[in-house]
Protein backbone atom coordinates (compact mmCIF):
# COMPACT_ATOMS: atom_id res chain seq x y z
CA UNK A 1 0.00 0.00 0.00
CA UNK A 2 2.44 2.86 -1.43
CA UNK A 3 -0.07 5.39 -1.65
CA UNK A 4 -0.69 4.89 2.10
CA UNK A 5 2.93 4.87 2.81
CA UNK A 6 3.38 7.77 0.96
CA UNK A 7 0.58 9.86 2.43
CA UNK A 8 1.64 8.80 5.69
CA UNK A 9 5.24 10.11 5.03
CA UNK A 10 3.92 13.35 3.86
CA UNK A 11 1.91 14.18 7.35
CA UNK A 12 5.09 12.63 9.45
CA UNK A 13 7.65 14.80 7.39
CA UNK A 14 5.41 18.10 7.90
CA UNK A 15 5.34 16.85 11.85
CA UNK A 16 8.70 16.85 12.03
CA UNK A 17 8.91 20.08 10.50
CA UNK A 18 6.12 22.29 12.42
CA UNK A 19 6.64 20.28 15.28
CA UNK A 20 7.59 21.87 18.57
CA UNK A 21 9.19 20.47 21.29
CA UNK A 22 10.98 21.81 24.23
CA UNK A 23 14.02 20.12 24.01
CA UNK A 24 15.92 17.67 25.52
CA UNK A 25 16.71 19.80 28.23
CA UNK A 26 13.55 20.27 29.06
CA UNK A 27 12.84 16.72 28.79
CA UNK A 28 15.88 16.55 31.01
CA UNK A 29 14.01 18.89 33.89
CA UNK A 30 10.60 17.44 33.12
CA UNK A 31 12.35 14.30 34.63
CA UNK A 32 14.45 15.43 36.73
CA UNK A 33 10.62 17.36 38.38
CA UNK A 34 9.00 14.11 38.14
CA UNK A 35 12.12 12.42 40.63
CA UNK A 36 12.09 14.87 42.29
CA UNK A 37 8.13 14.71 43.07
CA UNK A 38 8.54 11.10 43.56
CA UNK A 39 11.03 11.54 46.34
CA UNK A 40 8.87 14.35 48.05
CA UNK A 41 5.39 12.24 47.72
CA UNK A 42 7.73 9.49 49.91
CA UNK A 43 8.68 11.90 52.61
CA UNK A 44 4.98 13.45 52.77
CA UNK A 45 3.53 10.01 52.97
CA UNK A 46 5.80 9.73 55.49
CA UNK A 47 4.90 13.27 57.13
CA UNK A 48 1.51 11.95 56.78
CA UNK A 49 1.36 8.37 58.34
CA UNK A 50 3.59 10.31 61.57
CA UNK A 51 0.71 13.21 61.48
CA UNK A 52 -1.63 10.49 61.72
CA UNK A 53 0.14 8.47 64.32
CA UNK A 54 -0.01 11.29 66.29
CA UNK A 55 -3.07 12.53 65.97
CA UNK A 56 -4.46 8.84 67.02
CA UNK A 57 -2.37 9.22 70.41
CA UNK A 58 -3.98 13.21 71.09
CA UNK A 59 -7.76 11.42 70.56
CA UNK A 60 -6.73 8.63 72.29
CA UNK A 61 -5.80 10.82 75.52
CA UNK A 62 -8.71 13.43 74.93
CA UNK A 63 -6.56 16.10 73.02
CA UNK A 64 -9.45 18.94 71.51
CA UNK A 65 -10.24 19.23 67.47
CA UNK A 66 -8.20 22.42 66.06
CA UNK A 67 -10.86 23.97 62.92
CA UNK A 68 -8.91 23.98 60.23
CA UNK A 69 -9.10 27.56 58.25
CA UNK A 70 -10.91 28.11 55.02
CA UNK A 71 -9.44 28.99 51.74
CA UNK A 72 -9.73 32.67 51.33
CA UNK A 73 -11.42 33.56 47.99
CA UNK A 74 -11.38 36.73 46.64
CA UNK A 75 -14.25 39.02 45.43
CA UNK A 76 -15.78 38.13 42.01
CA UNK A 77 -15.55 40.30 39.73
CA UNK A 78 -18.59 42.82 38.46
CA UNK A 79 -18.04 42.13 34.96
CA UNK A 80 -21.16 40.86 34.29
CA UNK A 81 -22.85 40.60 30.69
CA UNK A 82 -26.22 39.44 30.19
CA UNK A 83 -26.55 36.17 28.88
CA UNK A 84 -22.78 35.98 29.18
CA UNK A 85 -22.36 34.80 32.42
CA UNK A 86 -20.07 37.42 34.79
CA UNK A 87 -16.48 37.14 34.58
CA UNK A 88 -14.76 36.32 37.50
CA UNK A 89 -10.69 36.74 38.33
CA UNK A 90 -10.13 35.40 41.05
CA UNK A 91 -8.72 31.78 42.21
CA UNK A 92 -11.24 29.46 42.55
CA UNK A 93 -11.60 27.89 45.95
CA UNK A 94 -8.83 24.57 46.18
CA UNK A 95 -10.65 21.40 46.59
CA UNK A 96 -13.31 22.53 43.58
CA UNK A 97 -13.35 21.58 40.40
CA UNK A 98 -12.94 24.65 39.00
CA UNK A 99 -9.30 24.73 40.82
CA UNK A 100 -8.86 21.52 39.49
CA UNK A 101 -9.25 22.88 35.63
CA UNK A 102 -6.57 25.43 36.55
CA UNK A 103 -3.98 23.12 37.95
CA UNK A 104 -4.82 20.81 34.43
CA UNK A 105 -4.71 24.39 32.49
CA UNK A 106 -1.48 25.21 33.95
CA UNK A 107 0.28 22.15 32.98
CA UNK A 108 -1.29 22.12 29.89
CA UNK A 109 0.03 25.99 29.98
CA UNK A 110 3.90 24.57 30.83
CA UNK A 111 4.16 22.43 27.05
CA UNK A 112 3.07 25.84 25.45
CA UNK A 113 6.94 27.19 24.60
CA UNK A 114 8.50 30.52 26.37
CA UNK A 115 6.18 32.96 27.94
CA UNK A 116 6.42 33.62 31.75
CA UNK A 117 4.41 31.92 34.79
CA UNK A 118 0.86 30.53 33.99
CA UNK A 119 -1.86 33.00 34.81
CA UNK A 120 -5.70 32.59 35.71
CA UNK A 121 -7.20 35.51 33.15
CA UNK A 122 -10.90 34.45 34.68
CA UNK A 123 -13.48 32.07 34.27
CA UNK A 124 -17.25 32.49 34.02
CA UNK A 125 -20.34 29.75 34.73
CA UNK A 126 -23.54 30.19 32.99
CA UNK A 127 -25.74 27.16 32.02
CA UNK A 128 -24.22 24.41 34.22
CA UNK A 129 -20.66 25.27 32.07
CA UNK A 130 -17.55 26.76 33.16
CA UNK A 131 -15.71 28.32 30.84
CA UNK A 132 -12.12 29.27 32.28
CA UNK A 133 -8.51 31.04 30.64
CA UNK A 134 -5.40 30.99 31.45
CA UNK A 135 -2.08 32.37 29.52
CA UNK A 136 1.31 33.10 29.93
CA UNK A 137 2.81 36.63 29.70
CA UNK A 138 5.51 36.58 26.49
CA UNK A 139 8.88 37.66 27.39
CA UNK A 140 10.62 40.23 25.99
CA UNK A 141 11.34 39.24 22.32
CA UNK A 142 8.52 36.85 22.25
CA UNK A 143 5.69 37.47 19.60
CA UNK A 144 3.18 35.16 20.51
CA UNK A 145 0.66 34.42 23.72
CA UNK A 146 0.58 31.28 25.28
CA UNK A 147 -3.15 30.16 26.63
CA UNK A 148 -5.27 27.61 26.71
CA UNK A 149 -9.47 27.69 27.21
CA UNK A 150 -10.77 25.13 29.85
CA UNK A 151 -14.09 23.58 30.04
CA UNK A 152 -15.76 22.19 33.07
CA UNK A 153 -18.94 20.56 31.63
CA UNK A 154 -21.96 20.02 34.32
CA UNK A 155 -20.88 16.55 35.19
CA UNK A 156 -17.52 18.53 36.38
CA UNK A 157 -15.28 16.52 34.36
CA UNK A 158 -12.23 19.37 32.43
CA UNK A 159 -11.39 19.24 28.93
CA UNK A 160 -8.84 21.27 28.44
CA UNK A 161 -8.54 22.60 24.75
CA UNK A 162 -4.78 22.44 23.19
CA UNK A 163 -2.47 25.44 23.99
CA UNK A 164 -2.51 27.94 21.79
CA UNK A 165 0.22 30.13 20.38
CA UNK A 166 -1.41 33.02 19.13
CA UNK A 167 0.65 35.70 17.36
CA UNK A 168 0.69 38.94 18.34
CA UNK A 169 3.14 40.34 16.07
CA UNK A 170 5.57 43.31 16.28
CA UNK A 171 6.19 43.62 19.66
CA UNK A 172 6.43 46.24 20.79
CA UNK A 173 4.59 48.11 20.39
CA UNK A 174 1.25 46.27 19.72
CA UNK A 175 -0.38 47.02 16.37
CA UNK A 176 -3.29 49.31 16.38
CA UNK A 177 -5.81 46.73 14.51
CA UNK A 178 -5.74 43.50 16.82
CA UNK A 179 -8.13 40.29 17.41
CA UNK A 180 -8.23 36.65 17.85
CA UNK A 181 -11.13 34.59 19.06
CA UNK A 182 -12.11 31.15 19.07
CA UNK A 183 -16.00 30.07 19.00
CA UNK A 184 -17.95 26.80 19.09
CA UNK A 185 -20.85 24.93 19.87
CA UNK A 186 -21.00 23.05 23.39
CA UNK A 187 -23.94 20.33 23.92
CA UNK A 188 -25.84 20.65 26.85
CA UNK A 189 -26.85 17.37 28.48
CA UNK A 190 -30.73 15.82 28.33
CA UNK A 191 -31.11 17.87 24.82
CA UNK A 192 -31.22 21.03 26.98
CA UNK A 193 -30.09 22.93 23.98
CA UNK A 194 -27.10 23.73 22.72
CA UNK A 195 -24.69 26.65 24.78
CA UNK A 196 -21.99 28.37 22.56
CA UNK A 197 -18.67 30.06 23.68
CA UNK A 198 -16.64 32.56 22.38
CA UNK A 199 -13.30 33.33 23.53
CA UNK A 200 -10.36 35.33 22.88
CA UNK A 201 -8.05 38.59 22.86
CA UNK A 202 -7.93 42.29 21.63
CA UNK A 203 -5.40 44.48 21.28
CA UNK A 204 -5.02 46.78 24.66
CA UNK A 205 -6.40 50.07 22.80
CA UNK A 206 -10.32 47.41 22.65
CA UNK A 207 -12.88 48.31 24.85
CA UNK A 208 -15.22 45.99 24.26
CA UNK A 209 -16.04 43.10 22.33
CA UNK A 210 -18.85 42.21 20.20
CA UNK A 211 -20.04 39.10 18.82
CA UNK A 212 -22.50 39.36 15.87
CA UNK A 213 -25.37 36.32 15.49
CA UNK A 214 -27.06 34.54 12.85
CA UNK A 215 -30.97 34.94 12.13
CA UNK A 216 -31.10 38.78 13.26
CA UNK A 217 -30.48 38.02 17.16
CA UNK A 218 -29.65 40.76 18.76
CA UNK A 219 -25.59 40.78 18.92
CA UNK A 220 -23.71 40.00 22.43
CA UNK A 221 -21.30 42.42 24.04
CA UNK A 222 -18.42 41.20 26.37
CA UNK A 223 -16.41 42.99 28.31
CA UNK A 224 -12.36 42.52 28.48
CA UNK A 225 -10.38 41.18 31.41
CA UNK A 226 -7.30 43.55 31.25
CA UNK A 227 -4.07 41.34 32.90
CA UNK A 228 -2.18 44.25 33.55
CA UNK A 229 0.48 45.82 31.55
CA UNK A 230 2.37 41.96 31.10
CA UNK A 231 0.05 40.98 28.79
CA UNK A 232 0.04 43.10 25.34
CA UNK A 233 -3.84 42.12 25.05
CA UNK A 234 -7.15 42.50 27.36
CA UNK A 235 -8.78 38.72 26.96
CA UNK A 236 -12.64 38.07 26.75
CA UNK A 237 -14.96 34.77 27.01
CA UNK A 238 -18.45 34.01 27.82
CA UNK A 239 -20.96 30.85 27.47
CA UNK A 240 -24.43 31.97 25.93
CA UNK A 241 -27.44 29.70 24.74
CA UNK A 242 -27.71 29.29 21.03
CA UNK A 243 -30.93 28.13 18.92
CA UNK A 244 -30.05 24.24 17.09
CA UNK A 245 -30.24 26.82 13.89
CA UNK A 246 -27.80 29.33 14.81
CA UNK A 247 -24.41 27.98 14.22
CA UNK A 248 -20.96 29.57 13.40
CA UNK A 249 -19.22 30.93 12.20
CA UNK A 250 -20.47 34.25 14.23
CA UNK A 251 -18.23 37.43 13.78
CA UNK A 252 -16.37 38.76 16.10
CA UNK A 253 -15.26 42.54 16.38
CA UNK A 254 -13.43 44.33 18.89
CA UNK A 255 -14.83 47.55 19.68
CA UNK A 256 -12.47 51.18 20.78
CA UNK A 257 -13.89 53.38 23.52
CA UNK A 258 -15.90 55.15 21.21
CA UNK A 259 -17.49 51.88 19.56
CA UNK A 260 -15.81 51.91 16.21
CA UNK A 261 -15.04 48.48 15.18
CA UNK A 262 -11.42 48.43 14.81
CA UNK A 263 -10.41 44.74 13.71
CA UNK A 264 -13.31 42.09 12.59
CA UNK A 265 -13.19 37.88 12.13
CA UNK A 266 -15.20 34.89 12.03
CA UNK A 267 -13.86 31.88 14.22
CA UNK A 268 -14.61 28.89 12.44
CA UNK A 269 -13.68 30.31 8.92
CA UNK A 270 -12.50 28.61 6.40
CA UNK A 271 -11.98 25.10 8.60
CA UNK A 272 -9.88 26.23 11.73
CA UNK A 273 -12.02 27.32 14.88
CA UNK A 274 -9.82 30.40 15.24
CA UNK A 275 -9.71 33.76 13.97
CA UNK A 276 -7.07 36.81 13.87
CA UNK A 277 -6.90 40.22 13.60
CA UNK A 278 -8.48 41.65 10.36
CA UNK B 1 30.31 11.75 26.35
CA UNK B 2 28.49 12.73 29.24
CA UNK B 3 25.03 10.71 29.46
CA UNK B 4 23.35 14.45 29.84
CA UNK B 5 24.71 15.13 25.76
CA UNK B 6 24.29 11.48 24.83
CA UNK B 7 20.87 11.62 25.75
CA UNK B 8 20.36 14.73 23.87
CA UNK B 9 21.93 13.41 20.38
CA UNK B 10 19.84 10.51 20.61
CA UNK B 11 16.49 12.99 21.51
CA UNK B 12 17.43 15.39 18.19
CA UNK B 13 17.28 12.52 16.05
CA UNK B 14 14.40 11.26 17.14
CA UNK B 15 12.09 13.55 18.20
CA UNK B 16 11.38 14.42 14.77
CA UNK B 17 10.54 10.93 13.33
CA UNK B 18 8.40 9.75 16.62
CA UNK B 19 6.41 13.56 16.41
CA UNK B 20 5.43 12.50 12.89
CA UNK B 21 4.48 9.13 13.95
CA UNK B 22 2.55 10.10 16.69
CA UNK B 23 0.83 13.16 15.16
CA UNK B 24 -0.88 9.87 12.87
CA UNK B 25 -1.66 8.28 15.83
CA UNK B 26 -3.41 11.25 17.91
CA UNK B 27 -4.34 13.26 15.06
CA UNK B 28 -3.16 16.43 16.76
CA UNK B 29 0.00 17.97 16.33
CA UNK B 30 -0.21 19.48 20.48
CA UNK B 31 -1.15 16.18 21.52
CA UNK B 32 1.54 14.06 19.69
CA UNK B 33 4.21 16.94 20.66
CA UNK B 34 3.06 16.04 24.51
CA UNK B 35 3.38 12.31 24.39
CA UNK B 36 6.59 12.58 22.59
CA UNK B 37 7.61 15.22 25.30
CA UNK B 38 6.78 12.74 27.94
CA UNK B 39 8.03 9.44 26.01
CA UNK B 40 11.79 11.57 26.52
CA UNK B 41 11.48 13.01 29.71
CA UNK B 42 10.58 8.91 31.06
CA UNK B 43 13.55 8.00 29.05
CA UNK B 44 15.82 10.12 30.31
CA UNK B 45 14.78 8.53 33.72
CA UNK B 46 15.97 5.04 32.43
CA UNK B 47 18.55 6.69 30.21
CA UNK B 48 21.57 4.58 32.07
CA UNK B 49 19.64 1.07 30.93
CA UNK B 50 18.21 2.88 27.95
CA UNK B 51 21.43 3.78 26.55
CA UNK B 52 22.70 0.52 25.75
CA UNK B 53 19.76 -0.76 24.01
CA UNK B 54 20.37 -1.52 20.34
CA UNK B 55 17.51 0.91 19.46
CA UNK B 56 16.40 2.97 22.30
CA UNK B 57 13.96 4.68 20.12
CA UNK B 58 12.41 2.11 20.20
CA UNK B 59 11.34 2.13 24.25
CA UNK B 60 10.52 5.63 23.61
CA UNK B 61 8.06 4.84 20.57
CA UNK B 62 6.67 2.04 22.89
CA UNK B 63 5.60 4.13 25.74
CA UNK B 64 4.69 7.12 23.61
CA UNK B 65 1.77 4.79 21.51
CA UNK B 66 1.14 3.37 25.19
CA UNK B 67 0.56 7.37 26.47
CA UNK B 68 -1.42 8.15 23.55
CA UNK B 69 -3.95 5.47 24.02
CA UNK B 70 -4.11 5.89 27.71
CA UNK B 71 -4.73 9.80 27.02
CA UNK B 72 -7.49 8.85 24.04
CA UNK B 73 -9.01 6.40 26.61
CA UNK B 74 -9.54 9.26 29.47
CA UNK B 75 -10.67 11.41 26.80
CA UNK B 76 -13.13 9.74 25.87
CA UNK B 77 -14.14 9.06 29.04
CA UNK B 78 -14.70 13.04 29.80
CA UNK B 79 -17.70 14.64 27.94
CA UNK B 80 -17.67 13.80 24.54
CA UNK B 81 -19.88 16.77 23.57
CA UNK B 82 -17.30 19.37 24.65
CA UNK B 83 -14.73 17.28 22.82
CA UNK B 84 -16.66 17.11 19.22
CA UNK B 85 -17.27 20.61 19.39
CA UNK B 86 -14.31 22.00 20.90
CA UNK B 87 -11.41 23.58 19.21
CA UNK B 88 -10.28 21.53 16.71
CA UNK B 89 -7.14 19.43 16.40
CA UNK B 90 -3.96 21.78 15.50
CA UNK B 91 -2.55 19.92 12.00
CA UNK B 92 0.49 21.29 10.35
CA UNK B 93 0.66 22.55 6.94
CA UNK B 94 -0.04 19.93 4.76
CA UNK B 95 -2.12 18.95 1.35
CA UNK B 96 -5.65 18.75 1.36
CA UNK B 97 -5.13 14.65 0.72
CA UNK B 98 -3.07 14.82 3.64
CA UNK B 99 -5.48 15.99 6.00
CA UNK B 100 -8.08 14.76 4.86
CA UNK B 101 -5.76 11.47 5.71
CA UNK B 102 -5.59 12.83 9.25
CA UNK B 103 -9.72 13.34 9.40
CA UNK B 104 -9.89 9.75 8.38
CA UNK B 105 -7.46 8.01 10.73
CA UNK B 106 -9.21 10.08 13.69
CA UNK B 107 -12.15 8.37 13.20
CA UNK B 108 -10.57 4.89 13.28
CA UNK B 109 -9.85 3.05 16.87
CA UNK B 110 -6.35 3.81 18.27
CA UNK B 111 -5.12 0.34 17.98
CA UNK B 112 -5.85 0.37 14.04
CA UNK B 113 -4.45 3.70 13.86
CA UNK B 114 -1.30 2.51 15.84
CA UNK B 115 -0.91 -0.50 14.12
CA UNK B 116 -1.48 1.45 10.11
CA UNK B 117 1.59 3.57 11.49
CA UNK B 118 3.98 1.41 12.73
CA UNK B 119 3.11 -1.41 9.87
CA UNK B 120 3.27 1.06 6.61
CA UNK B 121 4.90 4.03 7.60
CA UNK B 122 7.57 2.55 10.91
CA UNK B 123 8.08 -0.72 8.32
CA UNK B 124 7.72 -3.25 11.18
CA UNK B 125 6.36 -6.46 10.39
CA UNK B 126 3.40 -7.66 12.09
CA UNK B 127 4.84 -9.58 14.67
CA UNK B 128 6.64 -6.65 15.99
CA UNK B 129 3.72 -4.60 15.84
CA UNK B 130 2.14 -7.22 18.04
CA UNK B 131 5.50 -7.16 20.37
CA UNK B 132 4.96 -2.96 20.69
CA UNK B 133 1.27 -2.77 21.20
CA UNK B 134 1.06 -6.19 23.29
CA UNK B 135 -1.26 -7.54 20.89
CA UNK B 136 -1.85 -11.12 19.47
CA UNK B 137 -0.40 -11.35 15.74
CA UNK B 138 -4.12 -12.15 14.75
CA UNK B 139 -5.33 -9.04 16.72
CA UNK B 140 -2.81 -6.98 14.53
CA UNK B 141 -3.80 -8.51 11.48
CA UNK B 142 -7.37 -7.49 11.54
CA UNK B 143 -6.64 -4.50 12.61
CA UNK B 144 -4.63 -3.56 9.95
CA UNK B 145 -7.18 -5.29 7.82
CA UNK B 146 -9.66 -3.12 8.89
CA UNK B 147 -7.92 0.24 9.73
CA UNK B 148 -7.06 -0.29 6.04
CA UNK B 149 -10.72 -0.85 4.75
CA UNK B 150 -11.89 1.91 6.53
CA UNK B 151 -9.38 4.28 5.04
CA UNK B 152 -10.53 3.01 1.91
CA UNK B 153 -14.00 3.94 1.97
CA UNK B 154 -12.95 7.29 3.78
CA UNK B 155 -10.90 8.38 1.06
CA UNK B 156 -12.16 7.05 -2.48
CA UNK B 157 -9.50 7.88 -4.31
CA UNK B 158 -7.08 5.37 -1.45
CA UNK B 159 -6.53 2.71 -3.66
CA UNK B 160 -7.53 -0.82 -1.20
CA UNK B 161 -4.79 -3.48 -1.59
CA UNK B 162 -4.12 -6.37 0.55
CA UNK B 163 -1.26 -5.94 3.18
CA UNK B 164 1.18 -8.18 4.17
Amino acid sequence: MSDLRERFQEVADAAAREGRTPGAAAAIRRARQRQLRFAGGVASLLVVLLAAGALLVDRIVGGPDEPAPLPAVGPPSTQSLPGTGAVRTDQPPAGTPEHRLLEHMTAVLKGCRGGGAPELIGWVRAHGYVLMVAAKPPRPGEGWVCQVPGFLPPDGNPGVGPTERWVVKGLPPPPRKRLAAKGSTLGLPADRGMLAYAQGYASRQAARVRVQREGGRPPLVFGLVDPGDRFPVKFFMGLFPVTPAERFPFKVEALDQAGRVVARCTPGAPSVGDCRDV
Amino acid sequence: MSSNAEFEAFYGGAVGRLLGQLLLVTGDLHEAEEVVQEAFARAFIHWSRLRDYEVPEAWVRRVAMNLAAERARRLRRRARAILRAGPPPHAPQVSVEALDLLAALRTLPIRQRQALVLHHLVGMPVEEVARTLSLPSGTVKSSLARGRRALAVLLDDLEEVPGS
